[in-house]
């Protein structure tokens, strides 16, 4: 059964569209990530969700209710909506002590004393933060009152929690342990979780489902592993890819001939395509390879490119290996010591079923078959290119 | 709009966004609010307006052509393009702009000077600096003007030499002594008050690590102030400085004893001017030039806080307060403020305090002292056998009256000002919120006496559900409440608008209903900016004079009807007696509320 | 002389004695009165029809005893009044020792703003006050109030006969006391008034050094200035008397106006108020003159002045700023007001307590019976009659000429 069910929401703000035709469903205990940059509308339809923005169109159904509908202008009241925001920001009353901060959605909801006292108790408890009841937000670190801040959305014990960029304002020690609990919390609770940032380790490691937002739509809706092997666009792909260290990114064209044969042009190598529908040829094409994609041997291998070491990255346990290939600069990560000498010619193997291409001018990705290797073409006519590039 | 505009859809459509667009309680409140300001503030002006275009019978003493209650331009020409014009108009506004704005910048720096010492830094005797700077708004402004003069008057109005020209044998120039100057200076120490209430409330919200974070960077102390601090209070300064600005350009008692020597006439003095000459449409037309005015400035202040920047500096994430360390000028400058604000204001007060003990006015000696204007029997030798305050029957009534009419419509006003700066604030981007901000900014423009005088009419007889309220002291109160919304208006959306939107929202999302919302997040938050409105409107309540004469029916008298009348009989001893109860009256009200609304001033923007 | 309570049977004497009295030589003259006085109202009855019969009937003089009024306020139990002066207050102290069981309420308002809040008032059917005091503004209260039965003469007959006039017929009310704004100097400098005309103050010894209250927030010195104005043949006639020549007006409409223009020319100096005015002069020894109420001669003490009025200047020292009573249009309380306005007349002789708070230093009571206290009477006094029609429609005029000589 779904928890959240969007269609067609649209909404704007001082009359500039933000958020445009978003359709997504959320199924019950989900931890949904909406990822994207800032000013991608993420934000936005969280507050939409939580009923704090109206949705010019569209319907919102929470757990089979509908609570929203743009065409009609319903718009159930936040509070009945049975769901709990963490802010960004925390929003933590700093006139209350941290005790009546949790304690406020059950006073509101006019529960008896012993039991406010035993919830609050208990939401506290389960944040690790008991003794700090008495204390005003001041008091508090950044990571205390983040949770504080969650334990007062989950007293109320709603049946989605949101939360805005939580982690946001701790430094990356903090984070990590956050996230550890979030984690922990969404197995206990078995809630149903949106939760919105703009890091994409953050998306990774905790969701069940993340929605990649751009220009206020959703580009990509995937588990994290396939969001991660195979983003849709160019553009989702350069976000992901844009932690830790560098996607590698070939220009590439696709060229077929009469007989029918087609391959890949890029400025490393040759790579031979099964002819299939939608190669044109002089088609334009990006190639993103990630580094661990890369494999380098010592000797050559079918299909291998010659390539040089010009730098090495020890980095723990892996090291980037930086390449020349024919003029181009390519990055390889290598697990475990390897002792490269600068200089040293390598041969590398490019993982074709983990590369990902996209057509440049949609920046949409493209399915391509690839045939098996044939070395002797490929290697003349990388020489070919080599001259006719020069 | 909709994808599939069906017939059916509309009706639920229609109920739906009217019940949307009533259940936000910016709209609820904002058009309750409108609907209150439209009939207290918005007929009234409108009455004057309509005036203004008709002839009156008064008018025939005007011109010959005059057809009592017909249609005409001739006062607007008259004002604005007759051979009178220049000296009953244009340079009488060029004055008043002139004042305005050189008051409005003074009282910034003094005001913000002041509250940025107090709130930011680690200047000792913050307590004493910041009771100290109330008080000038404690005396009326005229004594200020007074004090003035004591010290810089020249040869010109002759009388007892001032002290300058006594000690320096220097007779003071003239523009020293009257005119734009000393008028500038009274108005802006008395009123720079306001400034360092508002501003002070904003920055003390104002989270430090905004501060440090510049610092950080590398920033110098003045460009911290300038490029960091200067801009996220600027919501705060921009009301203070409308609010002096207005408050500036529409006082009459600085401008009146301070420029009739020189011929500096102001719009203000010039109104009073027809007022008393029963030129009620030339008031009417001069009052509002002045209104017209004012909404110019309030548009452009709505254009420069704008719609996009934000003013948030309560956010709900909190962090403890550093201050800025002054090191070796720590003392020098709390060394500094204090005698400045006593020179300002503790003088004054205790000149006056001494002159209530004087038997004889001017007269410094030892056996001139005495306590019969405090509680002396009646002595046929002395002011023709008026008794001591304290001997007087009436000043027990009036003083209760005083308290009551006070206490009570200061209360209001700083609840109503802070709702309604909840619809400026949140309502920043839609008509209603801008409506509410530049609508409750008349009365400081309407002249008391105008208003009072519609008041009557419109309140004599019974009306829809309003009932007669002439004669009550409901009235008085609206009225004094309506007198100082602009000032609550203000205090109330220029402190609301530091406060972060997530913070309601949270409690929104927890069930609280608007009224719990309010009661428990947003009235606790603006605490400060409350206490401050209280005070400074139970002191202008207190004060208040031309507006509630008129409304008195019975012997509604008040410690200020007592003031007028001793003051018309020149018993100034028996009316700084008055004063200083007053006084008195006020530090005692600030005190109480500092030791059980645990919610004050100095605390409040001194820090947590 | 004064009444105690503890003889009612010497109280209902005089009262007894002072009704026969009146009815016996209560004949021509305060029928005169009365004649005189209704006229002035008719226009009123025909403007102001519903308050005609009350005005009539307020301003009667019917035979109404002390006794019977006293009766009547009892029952009624209070007074309102509406008074622009203090004195008032004064006078209800002792009022209401003399009269027990009469609450004597004194609200006071300038005449101005009680116009405005008296029209709007009876306009809205309010009608609260009984006893009015006030001073005349530029003729306005006379247009705006008298002759729209809005405030309504009251002079019992029994006391008419002793009221000089213009206050007893012409006037359009009795006045309980009469101030005027003339010219003040200070004693420690000049044994005497140091000028008899008006137009010395135009000489070159005087220059910068005459003070006035800005006449343009208190228009009661503007009609001062006005009244110059509307009889600028006096002024021209003073004119060639001081300098020995006609005058030559320099662009200005005649003598009065001229006047103002001369004055402004040598250099005179606008103050707030009054007091400012003698502040400047009388504090200090000082040498020049200044425009003042004469009424502010009693607070000399008080303020430690050394100030002395001038009482005759040519063509005319002044123009008298009338304290009026009046009884307000349908008075809740009307046997009362008549009682407490007689009693600050002074009753029927003259001699009552309550006439004291307006028999003072610098301000004149025009009843023939009553002794001043300044050392020149009421009718010795060289002052221009007040003419509040001519003032009404000048006033403003004169006003503009003042403005524009800034």
């Amino acid at each position: 059964m779904h928890a959240i069910k969007l269609q067609g929401i649209r909404v704007s703000l001082d009359g500039k569209q933000v958020l445009n035709d978003i359709n997504l469903t959320i199924k019950q205990g989900d931890f949904m990530t909406f990822l994207g940059p800032s000013g991608c509308g993420k934000t936005t339809l969280l507050r939409t969700i939580a009923g704090l923005q109206q949705a010019e169109a569209g319907t919102i159904t929470i757990s089979g209710r509908e609570v929203a509908n743009g065409e009609t202008s319903f718009h159930m009241e936040p509070s009945k909506r049975r769901l709990s925001l963490v802010f960004q920001s925390y929003a933590l009353w700093p006139h209350m002590t941290v005790f009546d901060n949790v304690a406020f959605g059950l006073q509101v909801r006019k529960l008896g004393k012993a039991e406010i006292r035993e919830k609050v108790g208990a939401a506290l408890d389960k944040m690790r933060i008991a003794e700090l009841a008495a204390r005003y937000p001041s008091e508090l670190s950044g990571g205390q009152q983040q949770r504080v801040a969650i334990a007062r959305a989950i007293v109320t014990e709603p049946d989605i929690l949101l939360l805005d960029e939580p982690l946001s304002n701790l430094d990356a020690k903090l984070r990590v342990e956050m996230r550890a609990e979030l984690k922990r919390l969404h197995q206990e609770l078995n809630t149903t979780v949106i939760y919105v940032t703009h890091d994409q380790h953050e998306a990774m490691t905790l969701s069940t489902q993340v929605a990649v937002f751009f220009g206020g739509q959703i580009v990509q809706l995937d588990k994290p592993r396939q969001l991660y092997k195979h983003p849709q666009t160019l553009q989702v792909s350069e976000f992901i890819g844009n932690t830790g260290m560098q996607m590698n990114r070939l220009d590439a064209i696709v060229r077929t001939d009469d007989e029918g044969l087609a391959w890949l042009d890029t400025p490393v190598a040759l790579l031979p395509l099964t002819a299939g529908e939608g190669l044109k040829d002089g088609l334009e094409v990006v190639l993103t390879v990630r580094p661990e994609d890369i494999r380098l041997h010592e000797s050559k291998r079918p299909g291998s490119v010659a390539v040089s070491v010009t730098a090495v990255f020890p980095s723990g346990a892996e090291t980037y290996v930086q390449l020349d290939a024919g003029g181009h600069q390519l990055m390889a990560r290598v697990i475990g010591e390897s002792e490269y000498e600068p200089g040293t010619t390598l041969f590398a193997v490019l993982r074709e079923d983990q590369m990902n291409a996209y057509d440049k001018n949609t920046g949409i990705r493209m399915e391509l078959k690839y045939a098996r290797h044939n070395n002797e073409p490929g290697e003349s006519a990388h020489e070919d290119r080599l001259s006719y590039s020069r | 709009m909709a994808n599939k505009p069906a017939v059916t859809v509309k009706r639920p459509r229609l109920h739906n966004q009217t019940l949307n667009w009533l259940t936000n309680p910016v709209h609820l409140i904002g058009l309750a609010a409108l609907l209150f300001l439209a009939y207290t503030i918005v007929w009234p002006v409108l009455k004057i307006l309509y005036t203004t275009f008709l002839w009156r019978q008064q008018d025939v003493r005007l011109t010959g052509e005059a057809d009592p209650g017909h249609f005409t331009l001739y006062h607007w020409t008259r004002v604005l393009a007759s051979d009178m014009s220049m000296s009953l108009f244009y340079k009488p506004i060029l004055n008043s702009l002139g004042v305005g704005f050189a008051v409005s910048a003074l009282s910034m720096l003094l005001g913000c000077g002041l509250a940025w010492l107090v709130v930011r830094t680690n200047i000792p005797w913050k307590k004493t600096i910041s009771f100290l700077a109330v008080i000038p708004y404690l005396l009326p402004s005229w004594i200020l003007s007074q004090a003035w003069l004591t010290f810089f008057k020249n040869g010109k109005i002759g009388g007892t030499p001032g002290i300058m020209q006594a000690l320096l044998h220097v007779s003071p120039p003239d523009w020293l002594s009257y005119g734009f100057v000393p008028i500038v200076f009274s108005l802006s120490i008395h009123d720079s008050v306001f400034f360092f209430l508002i501003v002070g409330a904003a920055l003390s919200s104002m989270n430090s690590q905004l501060e440090e974070a510049a610092s950080v960077s590398g920033a110098k102390r003045l460009t911290v102030l300038r490029r960091i601090v200067f801009p996220l209070v600027l919501p705060s300064i921009l009301s203070g400085f409308i609010l002096i600005f207005t408050k500036a350009i529409s006082s009459y008692g600085v401008p009146a004893l301070l420029g009739t020597p020189v011929n500096f006439y102001m719009i203000s003095t010039m109104l009073y001017s027809s007022m008393r000459s029963r030129l009620t449409t030339e008031a009417n037309v001069l009052s509002l030039t002045l209104m017209i005015i004012s909404m110019v400035t309030i548009y452009l202040n709505q254009r420069v806080v704008g719609r996009r920047r934000s003013f948030v500096t309560v956010t709900g994430k909190d962090s403890a307060r550093t201050l800025t360390s002054l090191g070796r000028w720590r003392y020098p400058a709390a060394g500094m403020a204090t005698a400045g604000m006593i020179i300002i204001s503790v003088v004054p007060l205790l000149v006056l305090l001494l002159q209530s003990f004087m038997l004889k006015e001017g007269e410094y000696s030892l056996s001139n002292l005495t306590m019969h204007y405090w509680w002396g029997g009646s002595d046929p030798d002395i002011n023709t056998g008026e008794k001591g305050v304290f001997q007087n029957p009436i000043f027990m009534l009036a003083l209760k009256n005083s308290l009551y009419i006070a206490g009570v419509s200061s209360v209001i006003a700083a609840v109503i000002g802070l709702i309604l700066g909840y619809v400026v604030a949140r309502g920043r981007q839609s008509w209603l919120g801008r409506a509410v901000d530049q609508v409750s900014f008349l009365p400081y423009l309407i002249p008391g006496i105008s208003l009072a005088a519609i008041y009557i009419s419109m309140f004599a007889k019974p009306t829809f559900i309003i009932p007669a309220l002439y004669g009550t002291i409901t009235l008085l109160i609206l009225i004094t409440v309506v007198k100082e919304l602009p000032f609550t208006v203000k205090a109330g959306s220029a402190s609301m608008m530091q406060i972060g939107r997530e913070l309601e929202e949270a409690a929104q999302i927890s069930g609280a209903p608007w009224f719990t919302r309010f009661r428990r997040i947003l009235l606790p938050l603006n605490r400060k900016s409350l206490m401050s409105a209280f005070l400074l409107v139970f002191i202008g309540a207190m004060k208040e004079m031309e507006l509630i004469i008129l409304l008195i029916t019975p012997r509604t008298e008040t410690l200020t009807t007592i003031t007028f009348y001793y003051a018309e009989k020149g018993y100034e001893q028996l009316m700084n007696v008055i004063l200083m109860i007053i006084i008195a009256i006020v530090m005692t009200v600030y005190f109480l509320a500092v030791k059980f609304g645990k919610a004050d001033l100095t605390q409040g923007i001194g820090g947590q | 002389m004064f009444i105690s309570k503890k003889k009612p049977a010497l109280v209902m004497m005089t009262l007894v004695s002072a009704m026969a009295i009146m009815s016996a030589c209560g004949d021509n003259k305060s029928s005169n009165t009365l004649s005189n006085a209704v006229p002035s109202n008719t226009e009123a009855s025909s403007n102001a029809n519903a308050s005609a019969p009350a005005a009539e009937q307020s301003t009667a003089p019917a035979a109404e005893s002390v006794d019977e009024l006293y009766a009547k306020a009892k029952e009624e139990g209070k007074v309102v009044v509406y008074s622009t002066s203090g004195r008032a207050n004064d006078a209800a102290e002792t009022f209401m020792k003399q009269y027990p069981g009469i609450k004597v309420e004194v609200s006071k308002v300038k005449s101005d703003e009680m116009m405005d809040k008296v029209t709007k008032e009876q306009d809205a059917g309010q009608f609260n006050p009984d006893v009015i005091i006030t001073k005349e503004v530029s003729g306005a209260v006379e247009e705006e109030m008298v002759m729209q039965g809005r405030y309504l003469k009251y002079l019992p007959e029994d006391i008419a006969p002793m009221v000089d006039e213009p206050y007893r017929t012409q006037a359009e009310a009795y006045a309980n006391y009469v101030e005027f704004r003339t010219l003040f100097y200070n004693k420690s400098t000049y044994a005497e008034a140091p000028v008899t005309n008006w137009w010395d103050l135009t000489t070159p010894e005087f220059k910068g050094k005459v003070y006035t209250a800005d006449p343009l927030s208190s228009p009661a010195f503007m009609d001062l200035f006005t009244t110059m104005v509307i009889n600028s043949d006096d002024m021209a006639a003073a004119y060639k008397e001081k300098f020995g020549e006609e005058i030559k007006l320099n662009g200005t409409e005649n003598a009065g106006y001229e006047f103002i223009q001369e004055l402004f020319d040598n250099g005179l100096i606008v103050l707030k108020g009054s007091d400012d005015v003698l502040d400047a002069i009388g504090k200090t020894k000082s040498d020049a003159l200044g425009l003042a109420v004469s009424g502010d001669v009693s607070k000399n003490e008080e303020n430690g002045w050394t100030i002395a009025p001038i009482y005759d200047i040519k063509p005319k020292t002044s123009v008298p700023d009338s304290g009026y009573f009046f009884i307000a249009n349908k008075a809740p309380h009307e046997a009362a007001a008549k009682l407490f306005l007689r009693w600050m007349m002074g009753e029927k002789d003259g001699t009552g307590e309550g006439l004291a708070p307006f028999n003072e230093v610098g301000s004149w009571v025009p009843r023939s019976d009553v002794k001043t206290k300044n050392d020149i009477s009421f009718e010795e006094l060289n002052l221009w009659l007040f003419d509040g029609d001519k003032l009404y429609n000048t006033a403003p005029k004169v006003r503009d000429f003042w403005i524009k000589q800034k």
